[in-house]
C-alpha cells in the first residue's frame, strides 16, 4: 500500500495542478474575449447613438424649419390684413406643437411686435412680451413676404419661433439610457454564462483528474503492487520456511511476461533449489541434533563412570548445578551453590590463595602465564579423610572446571608398597652390607649393655654428653645407611632429648646416667630386628660369621620383589635395583656387583647435596670372580661411599675452586695376567695430607720419617678419619679398614693417590688366577 | 638462540644456570648478584629471557620484576623458586613474571620453559597461517 500512496498520490496531484493551469488559462482567456465582445458592442451602440442623435435634431430643424415656413405662410394673411384676433386661433395650434415654446410675428410695416403666442397648460395664450430667458431658447427666423405679379419678394414682416431642442435630447438620452441597461443587462447575463461555464469546467477537470488518478491507481494495483504482492507473499513463505516456522513453501504464481513475471520465475527456481538445500540442511541439522544429544548423553555416561569428579564453579567460586555423580563421593552433598574455596580447604590463608590465584588467570591473556599461575595451586588436597588429586581449567565466562580424583586407594596402596620396599630394601641391604651390619649390630649391642662405661665421671658432663651425642648420632647414621629407618626413627628421638640435655648447663653426670638408664636402647631396633628375623630366619642374625640363607628365602625375596615390579605400570627402579642386587647373591659377576654402586654413589651424593654425574662401571661384562672375592668386592661400598661424602665437594666449593660444579666418579676394572685390577676415582678435594699428619702427632708418630705415600695407608687403619664431624654416612671410619682386612685376606695390594683440590684415586690389585 | 640475563645473589645457582643455559645453545649475556645489577644489566644487553631469583637481599625479585617490566614490557621474567614461595610467585606474575623454576634448577625444566615461551610463539603463527588458508578454501 506504500507504494500505491508513493506512485497515486504524487500522479493525482500533478493532474489536478496541470488541469487547474489550463482552466485557469481557458478562463482568462474567454474573460478577456468577452470584455473585447463588450467593449466593442459600446462603441459600436455609442457612435450609432451619437449618429442618430445628430439625425434627429437635425430632423428636428428641418422639421421646425419647415414649421416656421408654414407658420409664416400662413401668418401673412393675417399680417397683411392686420388681423390679430383671427390668427390667435392657428397659430396655437402651431404654439402647441411639441418642441415649440413660443411664437412671436413681428410687423414689418409697423415695426412692432405684432402677436406673441406662449405655450401654457391648455395650449397657448398671448402675451406681450417673452420673458427673457426666452433668450436662451433657439430660434427659428422666417420672413413673412409675398411674391407680387412682378415676381418681387415684398415682406410684411416675421416670424420667430422659439423651441426647446433639449427635450429631443433628454428624449435621446433617455433612450441611450434605455440601450446601456439593456448592454448591462446582457453583459451580466453573460458573466454569469460564464461563471456557469468556469463551474462546469473546474468539476469537469476534476472528474477528468479522478478518473485519470484511477486509471493510474488501477494501472498500479495490476502492473506493480499485485505482482509486487505475490513476490512478497511467495518471498514471505519462502523465509518463514527457511526460520523452520513453515514445513513447506509456496511457488510465486505469477505468469505475467513482464519484469516481475521473469523475476517471480527466476525466484521460483531458486526458491525450488534452495528449498531443497533448506530440506536437506535441516534435515542434517536433525540428524547432528540428534547425534550430539546422543554424544552429550554418552558424554555424560561417561563422566558419571569416569570415576572423576567433575564440576564448575563461577568467579564468585559459586559451585554450578551441573557436575559429575563421582563430585557427590568426593566432596559430600549438597554443595551445588556452595563456594568451593571453603569446601576445598579450611585454611583461611589457603582459600584466599585459591581465589586470588584464580583470579589472577582470568586477568591474563597468556596461556602460559595462566598455565604457571594455576601450576602454584595444590595438585592434591585431602577432603573427608580422602586424598584427592585436583586438576583445573579455565573455562570460557569466568568460569573454572576443576578434575576431582579420588586417588586415596592409591595412596594407601603406594603407602603399604613403600613400606613393603623399605623393608625389602633393609633386609637387601643387610644382606648385601651384612659385615656393616653384624658391625653395627655388635656395636649396639655392647654400647646397651656396657652400663655406659663410657660416661667417664672425671670428664665434664658436656665432654661426656658430646660424646655420647656422637655416638647416638653415629648409629643414627649407620641404621639409616642400612636402611633400617624405624631403629633410625627411634635413635633420632633420643638423639633429640640429648640435645636438650647438652643445652641444659646445670646438667650433672649423675643425670646422664639416670637419663641412660631410664631408656630402653634395645627396644628401639627390636622392631627392624623381628623384621630381618622373619625374613631371612633365625639363622641369618645368630651365625654372623656363617652366612647360611636358604636358597628359598632368596627366591622368595626374589619372587616378592619381581611381582612389585609386575604389579606397577611404571617402570620401578628401585625395584628392579632390589632384585638385581639379590640376584648378586647367587651369581657372581663383577660387573654386577660394582654396578650396584653407581646408583648408591648418585643417590648418597644427592641426599649430601651434591652434583654427581651419572656414571657407569668400565669393565668386562662377563668376568665372573670366585666367591672368596664377595667379601672385598662388598667392601668396596665404603670407598664409593667415602668418594661421594668426603671425596666430592658440595658445588659451592667447587664452584669457587673453578671446578666444574658437577663432580665425577668413575670405576673401572680388568683382569690382566692374572691380576685383577679395580680402579676407583674422584675428582674431589684429595685426601688432606697436613690433617693426617696432624692426627698421627696426636697419636706420637713421627712423621718426618714418612714419605707422602705413607700417610695414605693410615687412612686404612681402625677408627681413623680426619673428618671432625662424624657424619652419618661414613660412620666412624671403619669402612677403611674393613677394605684393607678384606684385601689382605686375598692377598691383595693398593696403591693410592692423591692431589688436594683435583681427586683421589684407589686402585686394588688382587691375584686372580683362572 | 637466546640472550639471557641471570639474576641470583648466589654464585652457585648464577653458574650452575649459566652452564645448563649454555649446554641448551643459548647465550648468557649478563649474570646480576642483585636487583640493582639486574636492571643495569637489562639495559646494557636487552635481554629475550630473564632468569630471577625469588628471594634477594636488598631488593627482592618481585619488586626487580616490577621495575624491569616498567622499563622494558617486552622482556619475559621467569622466576627461580622454591617450594613455600606460591604466593611469592603469584605476586611476581602479577608484576609481570610470565612463570616460574622451582629449585633445583635443571636442564629439562629450563629447555622446556623456553619452548614453551619461545616455541609457542612460532606455533600460534604457524596455526592462524593454517586457519587462514584453510577459511580460503572454504
Amino acid at each position: 500500500m506504500k507504494l500505491f500512496f508513493k506512485i497515486t498520490i504524487p500522479i493525482g496531484i500533478s493532474f489536478i495542478l496541470f488541469f487547474s493551469l489550463l482552466l485557469n488559462y481557458i478562463i482568462v482567456l474567454e474573460e478577456k474575449t468577452i470584455s473585447e465582445f463588450q467593449n466593442s458592442v459600446r462603441t459600436i451602440s455609442q457612435n450609432e447613438f451619437e449618429n442618430r442623435k445628430v439625425k434627429m435634431l437635425n430632423m428636428e430643424e428641418d422639421y421646425l424649419d419647415f414649421i416656421s415656413h408654414l407658420a409664416s405662410k400662413i401668418s401673412f394673411k393675417y399680417l397683411y390684413n392686420y388681423n390679430q384676433e383671427t390668427i390667435i386661433k392657428p397659430l396655437s395650434e402651431f404654439v402647441e406643437l411639441k418642441s415649440i415654446e413660443a411664437i412671436s410675428i413681428f410687423d414689418a410695416s409697423n415695426n412692432e411686435n405684432f402677436i406673441t403666442l406662449i405655450k401654457d397648460d391648455n395650449g397657448a395664450h398671448v402675451i406681450d412680451k417673452l420673458p427673457d430667458f426666452f433668450d436662451t431658447y433657439k430660434k427659428f427666423n422666417k420672413p413673412i413676404f409675398e411674391i407680387n405679379e412682378k415676381g418681387e419678394t415684398e415682406t410684411y414682416g416675421h416670424i420667430t419661433i422659439y423651441y426647446n431642442d433639449f427635450l429631443v435630447e433628454r428624449k435621446l438620452d433617455m433612450q441611450y439610457k434605455k440601450i446601456l441597461s439593456t448592454l448591462e443587462k446582457s453583459e451580466k447575463q453573460n458573466e454569469q454564462a460564464v461563471n456557469k461555464l468556469f463551474k462546469n469546467q473546474t468539476v469537469l477537470i476534476f472528474v477528468i483528474a479522478g478518473l485519470l488518478s484511477i486509471i493510474v491507481f488501477f494501472l498500479i494495483q495490476r502492473l506493480v503492487l499485485l505482482p509486487l504482492n505475490k513476490l512478497q507473499i511467495g518471498l514471505n513463505s519462502f523465509f518463514l520456511f527457511l526460520q523452520n516456522k513453515k514445513n513447506s513453501t509456496q511457488r510465486i504464481e505469477l505468469n505475467t511476461s513482464d519484469e516481475f513475471g521473469q523475476m517471480a520465475t527466476s525466484l521460483n527456481n531458486n526458491i525450488v533449489v534452495s528449498s531443497k538445500l533448506h530440506e536437506e540442511i535441516h534435515e542434517l541439522n536433525v540428524n547432528l541434533e540428534q547425534m550430539v544429544e546422543e554424544k552429550t548423553q554418552k558424554v555424560t555416561t561417561l563422566l558419571n563412570n569416569a570415576g572423576q569428579g567433575f564440576l564448575s564453579f563461577d568467579n564468585h567460586f559459586i559451585i554450578d548445578e551441573e557436575y559429575s555423580k563421582e563430585c557427590i563421593g568426593i566432596i559430600g552433598d549438597n554443595f551445588v551453590g556452595k563456594k568451593i574455596s571453603n569446601l576445598m580447604f579450611e585454611d583461611k590463608e589457603k582459600q584466599e590463595f585459591f581465589q586470588n590465584v584464580l583470579l589472577d588467570t582470568l586477568n591474563e591473556d597468556d596461556e602460559f602465564v595462566q598455565d604457571s599461575l594455576i601450576s602454584l595451586l595444590p595438585t592434591s588436597i585431602s577432603l573427608r579423610d580422602k586424598a584427592i588429586e585436583v586438576e583445573y581449567k579455565i573455562l570460557e565466562d569466568n568460569k573454572f572446571m576443576l578434575i576431582l580424583t579420588d586417588i586415596t586407594a592409591q595412596k594407601i596402596l603406594e603407602k603399604k608398597i613403600k613400606e613393603e620396599q623399605e623393608i625389602l630394601k633393609m633386609v637387601v641391604s643387610v644382606v648385601t652390607h651384612k659385615e656393616i651390619f653384624f658391625d653395627l649390630k655388635n656395636d649396639f649391642e655392647e654400647f646397651c649393655n656396657e652400663d655406659f662405661e663410657y660416661i667417664d665421671f672425671i670428664k665434664t658432663p658436656l665432654n661426656n654428653m658430646n660424646r655420647l651425642y656422637r655416638m647416638v648420632h653415629t648409629f643414627k647414621g649407620t641404621f639409616l645407611q642400612l636402611f633400617m629407618n624405624e631403629s633410625a626413627n627411634q635413635i633420632h628421638k633420643i638423639e633429640s632429648s640429648i640435645s636438650q640435655l647438652i643445652k641444659n648447663s646445670n646438667t650433672t653426670n649423675e643425670e646422664i646416667l639416670k637419663f641412660l638408664k631410664d631408656i630402653h636402647f634395645i627396644g628401639c631396633i627390636e622392631n627392624d630386628f623381628k623384621i630381618i628375623k622373619k625374613v631371612l630366619g633365625e639363622n641369618f642374625i645368630n651365625n654372623e660369621n656363617l652366612i647360611t640363607i636358604s636358597k628359598e628365602s632368596i627366591k622368595n625375596i626374589e619372587l616378592k620383589i619381581a611381582s612389585f615390579i609386575d604389579t606397577q605400570k611404571v617402570p620401578d627402579y628401585h625395584s628392579r635395583e632390589l632384585l638385581s642386587s639379590i640376584q648378586q647373591l647367587i651369581s657372581i659377576n663383577l660387573m654386577h656387583m660394582l654396578s650396584a654402586y653407581t646408583k648408591m654413589s648418585y643417590q648418597l651424593s644427592h641426599k649430601l647435596e651434591k652434583e654427581i654425574y651419572e656414571f657407569e662401571i668400565i669393565g668386562d661384562d662377563n668376568l665372573l670372580i670366585p666367591e672368596s672375592f664377595k667379601p672385598f668386592i662388598k667392601s668396596l661400598i665404603h670407598i664409593f661411599r667415602n668418594s661421594a661424602d668426603h671425596g666430592i665437594e658440595s658445588s659451592q666449593s667447587r664452584a669457587l675452586n673453578n671446578k666444574d660444579q658437577i663432580g665425577t666418579i668413575s670405576c673401572n676394572f680388568e683382569k690382566d695376567n692374572n691380576v685383577l685390577q679395580i680402579i676407583i676415582a674422584d675428582d674431589g678435594q684429595g685426601i688432606d695430607t697436613e690433617k693426617i699428619k696432624q692426627k698421627l702427632l696426636d697419636r706420637n708418630i713421627d712423621v718426618n720419617k714418612l714419605e707422602e705415600n705413607d700417610f695414605f695407608k693410615y687412612i686404612f687403619e681402625d677408627n681413623f678419619s680426619t673428618k671432625e664431624e662424624i657424619t652419618q654416612i661414613s660412620g666412624r671410619g671403619v669402612g677403611m679398614s674393613v677394605v684393607k682386612n678384606e684385601l689382605d685376606k686375598l692377598n691383595g695390594s693398593y696403591e693410592v693417590q692423591s692431589t688436594v683440590n683435583v681427586g683421589t684415586t684407589f686402585i686394588f690389585k688382587l691375584p686372580f688366577y683362572d | 638462540m637466546l640472550n639471557i640475563l641471570i639474576v641470583d645473589d648466589s654464585t652457585i645457582m648464577r653458574q650452575n644456570l649459566k652452564r645448563i643455559i649454555n649446554d641448551l645453545g643459548h647465550n648468557v649475556t649478563g649474570e646480576a648478584a642483585s636487583g640493582n645489577d639486574a636492571i643495569f644489566l637489562a639495559k646494557e644487553f636487552t635481554p629475550d629471557l630473564i632468569t630471577m631469583d625469588i628471594t634477594m637481599p636488598e631488593m627482592d625479585g618481585i619488586e626487580t620484576t616490577k621495575i624491569l617490566k616498567k622499563k622494558y614490557p617486552d622482556v619475559k621474567i621467569i622466576m627461580t623458586t622454591s617450594h613455600g614461595q606460591e604466593d611469592m610467585v603469584r605476586q611476581s606474575i602479577k608484576n609481570g613474571a610470565k612463570g616460574y623454576i622451582l629449585k633445583p634448577v635443571t636442564k629439562n625444566k629450563i629447555e622446556d620453559i623456553i619452548v614453551k615461551l619461545f616455541n609457542n610463539k612460532v606455533k600460534h603463527a604457524k596455526q592462524e597461517e593454517i586457519t587462514r588458508e584453510f577459511s580460503g578454501l572454504v
